[in-house]
């Protein structure tokens, strides 16, 4: 397959997945309780005022025509403006974006230096004690719910110890125990595909080959298994820096951080349908743009795509 | 070439009384029960047998390349050295560089995302410390011995290049370091007739350029006639005929050599119905007392099912140093069984 019809097909697919994806998410937010005109126009407002308020943001209009002129303007990144502040849905994303990002993609690189030295090790260590460590840290870390370890780390090693700040941003520090409490889980994850996919490439024809040429064991596994074996874990970790994205907004609560997670949370709550509609576009976009990244990259490293 | 007594200079590996087992459920399964064999330089000794026979497992023990469940007895002697009772680290220092190995099925054998050359020139860096510029150039001249487009091939990926063109990219990163030993385990199996020979003569050419004794092994018997110097038969681990190729292509002395060259299709008599050997090898873990082949030889009489016939020289005073395996060696008529 040539690379422009594979790049072709993930971004035509890309399309038909935010697409469905914002439908779903507009019809979902109307049809759950709850009106954003009551909200905005308060408790004690009269039924006029209030009908009042639905006709400026347009609420009182059919679903298809609500729709239609949503998708049109989204097409062109005009998310609309929020329904409490008249500040662009855009510019509210892209303020907090950067934080977000930030975090994901530490916890992203952080996860990964964790996973494959414990995945390769416990592969090449297989039924040891090395390998016994590295699956009970898969176990343990994908038992354990990334907020909770969140608040754990933030009792033991803010409050108690107070090697850390409690929260917010600033410095270095503060980004220690998020990103340690976000990377855990997807570290936990990619170690057992890191494990089974050396396991299985060390088990292959051409490693018994690299090893009748008298190859240390380092070569043999570093040389020739894990580059065959990191190709699938590309795939994989793709779709994991989309968990890290969606985890991210939680774990943003847990330490005060000004990301997309308190400005998603706090228009779920008002009904800020703007919000809520162009955040979840957003960030299905990014997932969506990381797995198609993710996909091209498999495929520029793996000659036998690139090529054949 | 004539066998030569042991001790002699001029042999490069001699397995001695090598056993291999692994251990299984059901007890240990004995795939190598007692194996000499004796290989003179810049020779070619073919190992053949059936599936199951062990001809691969003493193949792969002699480089250690056995799994862990695996053990061996016996000796494997390198030169003086015995590779049994090495270290793992010297051992490495022989594999690849002094004994070399090449593989069945070279689209599995190489690496699938490692280009040819860097495949080729990675023996070369390890085992000799070369720079890696002066280490492409020697694997391309390499890859051009090997009959292949050096300058082409060199940056081609595995899947790229045929069956054929895969092998010779094996044999070229095998002959890297001029090994003297050059262990080849069914190394055409994988490939087209045509190719077969091609391999076949190019294992030739190494074996009279670069004086590399070869370890030949096989399924296919009539295949290595021509090609192999000196032939050891193997069923159910163990050897039942010895000899040179030229000794035992004229005349088998062993039931199950017998059968396996009648087995093969002869130009001379097509129409004919081919002698296939009735039955199959026995389970390793269920071998029958006595001879291993008693229970598939037509000429099995009771002896055979209780004492197992030893490797020994022929008491016959015309054929000279080789062995059979067989308590009725003396009495096989070559052309009385093979019409039989």
């Amino acid at each position: 397959m040539a690379i422009i019809e594979l790049v072709l097909k993930r971004a035509g697919r890309l399309a038909l997945t935010v697409f469905l994806i914002s439908t779903i998410v507009f019809v979902t937010i109307r049809v759950i309780p709850g009106d954003p005109a009551r909200t905005v126009a308060g408790m004690e407002a009269s039924e006029q005022q209030v009908r009042a308020v639905r006709a400026r943001l347009g609420t009182d209009q059919p679903l298809g025509a609500q729709y239609r002129s949503w998708l049109w303007a989204s097409l062109r990144f005009d998310f609309g403006t929020s329904f409490f502040s008249n500040d662009r849905v855009i510019d509210l994303i892209l303020q907090r974006f950067p934080l977000t990002a930030m975090l994901a993609l530490l916890s992203f690189v952080l996860a990964l230096l964790l996973a494959i030295p414990i995945g390769v090790l416990a592969a090449v260590k297989r039924w040891t004690i090395w390998d016994g460590l590295g699956l009970l840290f898969a176990q343990v870390g994908m038992a354990i719910p990334g907020f909770w370890l969140a608040i754990m780390l933030l009792l033991l090693f803010s409050v108690r110890l107070g090697w850390f700040p409690l929260f917010g941003v600033g410095t270095a520090a503060h980004w220690v125990l998020p990103v340690i409490a976000l990377a855990t889980e997807r570290a936990a994850v990619l170690v057992r595909f890191v494990r089974s996919s050396v396991t299985e490439e060390l088990e292959k024809e051409y490693v018994l080959a690299a090893e009748s040429k008298g190859f240390s064991m380092q070569r043999v596994v570093f040389g020739h298994a894990l580059r065959n074996a990191l190709l699938p874990v590309i795939t994989i970790a793709g779709i994991q820096f989309g968990y890290l994205l969606g985890g991210a907004v939680i774990i943003e609560q847990v330490f005060s951080l000004p990301g997309l997670g308190r400005l998603f949370l706090s228009a779920i709550h008002g009904r800020d349908f703007p919000v809520i509609q162009g955040g979840v576009v957003f960030v299905a976009l990014v997932f969506s743009v990381t797995n198609f990244a993710a996909d091209v990259l498999y495929a520029v490293i793996n000659p036998r795509i690139r090529v054949g | 070439m004539e066998s030569t007594p042991r001790g002699d200079p001029a042999a490069v590996l001699r397995l001695e009384a090598l056993t291999v087992s692994f251990t299984g459920n059901g007890g240990p399964i004995r795939a190598v029960r007692g194996v000499d064999i004796t290989l003179q330089a810049a020779s070619v000794h073919a190992l053949v047998g059936e599936s199951g026979a062990g001809k691969s497992v003493s193949a792969k023990a002699v480089l250690g390349l056995l799994p862990r469940s695996a053990t061996c007895g016996g000796r494997i002697l390198f030169h003086d050295t015995d590779l049994l009772s090495l270290p793992a680290r010297s051992l490495r220092a022989i594999r690849g560089k002094r004994i070399a190995m090449v593989f069945q099925q070279p689209d599995k054998h190489l690496n699938p995302t490692m280009r040819v050359g860097s495949q080729v020139a990675e023996v070369l860096r390890y085992h000799n410390g070369i720079e890696r510029r002066e280490a492409l150039l020697q694997a391309r001249s390499l890859l051009d011995m090997v009959e292949l487009n050096g300058r082409e091939v060199l940056r081609s990926f595995p899947h790229e290049l045929s069956g054929g063109m895969k092998q010779r990219v094996a044999i070229a990163s095998a002959i890297a370091c001029r090994p003297e030993v050059l262990i080849a385990d069914e190394p055409t199996t994988a490939l087209d007739a045509t190719i077969q020979s091609q391999i076949l003569a190019l294992l030739d050419r190494v074996r009279r350029e670069l004086g590399t004794a070869i370890l030949f092994i096989s399924h296919d018997l009539p295949l290595v006639r021509g090609f192999a110097d000196d032939v050891s038969v193997l069923y159910a681990g163990r050897i039942v005929e010895q000899a040179t190729s030229r000794e035992l292509f004229s005349c088998a002395h062993h039931p199950y050599t017998d059968r396996l060259i009648a087995a093969t299709p002869d130009p001379a008599r097509r129409g004919e119905r081919l002698a296939a050997i009735r039955g199959s090898v026995p389970d390793p873990q269920d071998v029958p007392p006595g001879c291993a082949f008693a229970p598939r030889c037509p000429m099995a009489a009771d002896r055979c099912r209780v004492e197992v016939p030893l490797l020994r020289l022929s008491e016959n005073a015309d054929v000279s140093q080789r062995r059979s395996a067989c308590h009725f060696a003396e009495q096989l008529v070559c052309e009385g069984l093979h019409n039989g």
